[in-house]
């Protein structure tokens, strides 16, 4: 039940989403993976929109180094835990949500606990080995993944619906080389809302999710491509051997 | 025989178009359609390929959207019609 402070509060998309989606909202919980680039954008839609749970998960401390594009962590945040840097500032955006920290490293022993009882999980990590346990943690789970990445003026986002889409296993079979990547801080802000709205429609069901796509966005020419991927039948993750071992 | 290939990303930047059509012999690989491109190319040092001038194995390429695993399967044939992707990865968050 939608009460009348939030009706006030959310009128200007209860317009498109009626009272019924942002109830949906309400009673959504949602994992985001990460708070650093991607995860402090993502982060800030979900909480204004009205996601009811927010549990947010990441193992480092805010440094001057993240400033350029975390949104969330200012100066006098160097050194917290970002979780608590994070977690601070959504509460003070919207009281009406609650947001859960996991202040620690996600892995294969704590995932099932941190996944919990979400509705969906939403990518915000900078590396592809803990994004692959995301990817099947929410295959095993029957739960939308929601992908994306940014490197310089380049980012990516796909959906995952378990059993009708490629998986990320499929789309990017192998990790790519560790390094520190280079980022402008705007290119998180257009991956991290493509991935905050395809959040929003994922549990609303309005319009057509980013499934079985990949988006390319290129802020060197300004272009958005939108690439068709298809299933890989030998993937280990989502495959007919995965789907083996699971049974 | 001809085929659609589409760059993304820094491969766009080098090879300087978003989508072409090519004509390419009967049975060509994945691996030579993209020698071929580097000896097209006056850049070769640049950001896809490696000091030797080799495309990185990193490299992600799409044959009608599934992934080839290009450093597995360079020699992984073309067919008439087939859309080739190509792209770097891209991991951060």
């Amino acid at each position: 039940m939608i009460t009348k402070e939030e009706q006030k509060r959310y009128q200007r998309q209860i317009l498109m989403l009626g009272e019924a989606g942002q109830e949906r909202l309400k009673a959504a919980r949602v994992l985001l993976a990460g708070a650093g680039g991607l995860g402090t954008v993502i982060s800030v839609y979900l909480a204004a929109a009205g996601v009811g749970t927010l549990r947010i998960a990441d193992c480092d401390s805010v440094e001057a180094s993240n400033l350029n594009r975390q949104i969330l962590h200012w100066g006098r945040d160097i050194g917290r835990p970002k979780t608590a840097s994070a977690a601070e500032k959504l509460a003070a955006l919207n009281s009406l949500i609650r947001v859960e920290e996991v202040a620690g490293r996600i892995d294969e022993g704590n995932i099932d606990a941190i996944a919990g009882d979400c509705d969906l999980i939403v990518d915000a990590m900078d590396n592809f080995p803990t994004r692959y346990l995301l990817n099947r943690t929410a295959l095993r789970k029957g739960i939308p993944f929601i992908h994306g990445a940014v490197r310089g003026l380049y980012g990516q986002a796909t959906t995952v619906l378990p059993g009708k889409t490629p998986c990320l296993r499929c789309i990017f079979p192998g990790s790519p080389p560790p390094e520190i990547f280079p980022i402008v801080g705007a290119t998180c802000g257009v991956i991290g809302s493509i991935e905050a709205t395809e959040a929003v429609k994922l549990l609303t069901g309005l319009g057509e999710p980013l499934a079985g796509r990949l988006i390319i966005w290129d802020g060197m020419a300004a272009t958005a491509d939108s690439i068709v991927v298809e299933r890989n039948p030998a993937c280990p993750d989502c495959g007919r051997s995965a789907q083996g071992k699971e049974t | 025989m001809k085929v659609v290939f589409r760059t993304f990303a820094d491969f766009r930047e080098v090879i300087g178009a978003r989508e072409q059509e090519l004509s390419l012999p009967e049975g060509e690989t994945v691996g030579g359609l993209l020698k071929g491109l580097r000896k097209g190319h006056p850049r070769p040092q640049e950001k896809p390929f490696d000091a030797s001038g080799d495309v990185k194995t990193s490299i992600i390429i799409l044959k009608n959207g599934r992934n080839i695993e290009f450093r597995q399967h360079p020699d992984t044939i073309i067919a008439t019609d087939d859309a080739i992707s190509v792209f770097p990865p891209v991991a951060g968050g």
